[in-house]
């Protein structure tokens, strides 16, 4: 019933099928049409002439061998208890008391945000990481990053010595070659050499690149993440002409506008924030109100989830859509906005809402949207009156 | 056809008989017998060591407390057996060049820890913790016997679980006030059961009788 391509022959199927009568039943074209594929893949399904065990003598043999190995398993039971060693320490290291887990205040940086943790050690090897419950940024909490990182101490493809071409060095070889090559550029002040670090936001660290950069005045250090911040610190410096750093306080926030920014499960800060907004989510005792999410993004996230209102925009229209809000918040901005964005409906309403809270509201910009965004929050929070209150600026890290 | 057995056989038979449960009897006891003795818990069978140490020595006659060399038995699972390092904090000076101290010196100079036979060990199924029945009252000398009288430490008690149960079913019979817990010289007053009482209502001890107690 098949053509020679092995495309069903509609019309004869048809024609099958109308001439059959009461219920027959089947379950794929195939079937229907007794394919010469279906009937191999039956045959193998059912093996109809597969080898069964049929020799009583065999299986017999079979289940006496196995019934005696099993009950001559059962007898090495019944053995004394092999004697076993003791093996202590020669010198014990301090604080170490084995049984028990001795747990480091250590920290996680990521981007050169660090993350307080909290690492459970048994004799010596690590076992779980968790967040610092005393570390402002963690309250106990840690993200996936952080909690999957246990593995990475572990990892086999972790380089334990030194190397070089791939063959194993001593410290000693480095420090030497380190020091010969160190000696070479001493004469022309380090022109040619480049130092390329990730971002360092430590300050032993940064004191210990600047010494060094001090003795060779004409190296360069670079610093290079593959998923940075620099919009965020290109946008500050658009609003204030120096860059600085933004602490959120979502406590004291009733009103809130993410403007693409999934502050609820990345970036700096994020657990801490999570924290302090959910703790304005609950109604109990003398609060009663909860607060108020808006989320303006482009991908759906924690974030966008958690939001009362969620505006789904494409990444480029956001831009628009903060200029807009920005220009009915009245934020005089030298760009004009245009009145057709995307989510225009959104604009009067969410102002006012915004408006209704003067110093108890928070605009936050995604640390993917351009610089214009991020320039533009500083100035609604400043507009909203916001600044030493929901935002907080310091020093840059 | 003469009979092939004598007449007296018939006694035989009828004795063997009746006496069948005697003998059955007999030997489920000396099953019971062997499983308790030494031979199979290992009690009362001192264990060779790499170095004599002698609990005798250090314990009744210099007075060293168990917690020097013990030192976690307050706040962990396992007692602690001391690093070599507390050997050679006095065996640096005293007793430096005896022959017997040889494979302590020799682990402090190569750093290799010495390998001591486990004296007291329990089955791996079965949970203990020091801490907490130091902690509750029970001294070491109830379930270690006089170690303070052993040259060389052997077991004291069966280790078997109605050795346990005894205690966790009546603690009251065990118990000794805190502050005797580390006393190797201790004696039950004769009213162990009045004083026993009253100290399982003030140190809270719970009967823990449950299987998950130890079995977990």
């Amino acid at each position: 019933m098949t053509t020679r391509n092995g495309q069903f022959d509609f019309a004869s199927l048809r024609a099958k099928l109308s001439n059959s009568d009461g219920q027959s039943y089947w379950r794929s074209l195939d079937e229907l049409a007794e394919t010469e594929g279906f009937q191999e893949f039956l045959y193998r399904e059912f093996p109809q002439q597969a080898d069964q065990w049929v020799d009583p003598v065999g299986r017999r043999r079979f289940l006496h061998l196995m019934g005696a190995s099993l009950a001559l398993a059962g007898l090495t039971g019944c053995t004394k208890q092999p004697d076993e060693p003791i093996v202590p320490y020669v010198k014990a290291p301090e604080d170490v008391i084995p049984g028990k887990p001795l747990f480091f205040a250590s920290a996680m940086p990521l981007g050169g945000i660090a993350e307080g943790l909290l690492v459970e050690n048994h004799m010596g090897r690590p076992t779980k990481v968790e967040g610092n419950p005393g570390h402002p940024a963690s309250l106990g909490a840690t993200g996936v990053l952080a909690q999957a990182s246990i593995l990475t101490l572990y990892d086999p493809d972790r380089s334990q010595t030194v190397t070089q071409y791939g063959e194993i060095r001593s410290w000693n070889v480095f420090l030497s070659e380190m020091r010969e090559a160190l000696q070479r550029f001493g004469a022309n002040k380090g022109a040619g050499l480049r130092l390329l670090t990730e971002t360092v936001t430590s300050p032993t660290l940064h004191e210990q690149l600047r010494l060094l950069l001090a003795e060779f005045p004409a190296a360069k250090w670079h610093q290079y993440e593959p998923v940075n911040r620099d919009s965020v610190r290109q946008g500050a410096q658009l609003a204030f002409g120096t860059n600085v750093a933004t602490r959120y306080d979502l406590e004291k926030a009733d009103v809130i506008l993410s403007l693409d920014a999934d502050f609820l499960s990345a970036g700096p800060g994020w657990l801490r924030y999570t924290r302090d907004f959910t703790e304005r989510r609950k109604v109990r005792g003398n609060q009663h109100e909860m607060n108020r999410l808006y989320v303006v993004e482009s991908t759906p996230s924690n974030t966008g989830a958690m939001a009362d209102h969620r505006l789904p925009l494409r990444a480029v229209e956001i831009e628009a859509f903060a200029l807009a809000l920005a220009t009915e918040l009245g934020v005089s901005w030298p760009l004009p906005a245009s009145s057709a964005t995307a989510g225009s409906a959104w604009i009067a309403p969410l102002a006012r809402d915004l408006k209704r809270h003067p110093g108890a509201s928070l605009i936050i910009a995604g640390e993917q949207q351009p610089p214009l965004v991020h320039a533009l929050a500083h100035a609604m929070n400043q507009a909203l009156g916001n600044v030493e209150k929901t935002v907080i600026y310091t020093e840059p890290v | 056809m003469s009979q092939i057995f004598h007449r007296s056989t018939n006694t035989f038979a009828k004795l063997s008989i009746f006496g069948s449960i005697f003998i059955l009897a007999g030997i489920i006891a000396v099953i019971i017998a062997v499983n308790r003795s030494g031979y199979v818990t290992q009690a009362g069978v001192t264990r060779e060591q790499p170095v004599p140490f002698s609990h005798q020595h250090h314990v009744a006659a210099i007075g060293v407390d168990c917690r020097y060399c013990h030192t976690t038995v307050e706040i962990a699972a396992v007692a602690g057996i001391p690093p070599t390092k507390t050997c050679m904090n006095c065996h640096s000076q005293i007793w430096s060049t005896s022959p017997m101290l040889e494979p302590v010196r020799d682990s402090y100079r190569t750093d290799k820890s010495l390998r001591w036979t486990r004296v007291h060990d329990l089955p791996d199924f079965a949970y203990f913790d020091h801490s907490i029945h130091v902690n509750k009252g029970v001294g070491c000398s109830t379930c270690h016997g006089q170690v303070d009288r052993m040259p060389l430490v052997w077991q004291h008690a069966s280790l078997q679980m109605e050795w346990c149960l005894d205690c966790h079913r009546r603690p009251e019979k065990y118990v000794r006030p805190r502050d005797q817990v580390f006393n190797m010289e201790y004696q039950p007053p004769a009213d162990q059961i009045a004083l026993g009482k009253q100290l399982v209502k003030e140190y809270k001890i719970q009967s823990l009788t449950n299987c998950s107690t130890c079995h977990r």
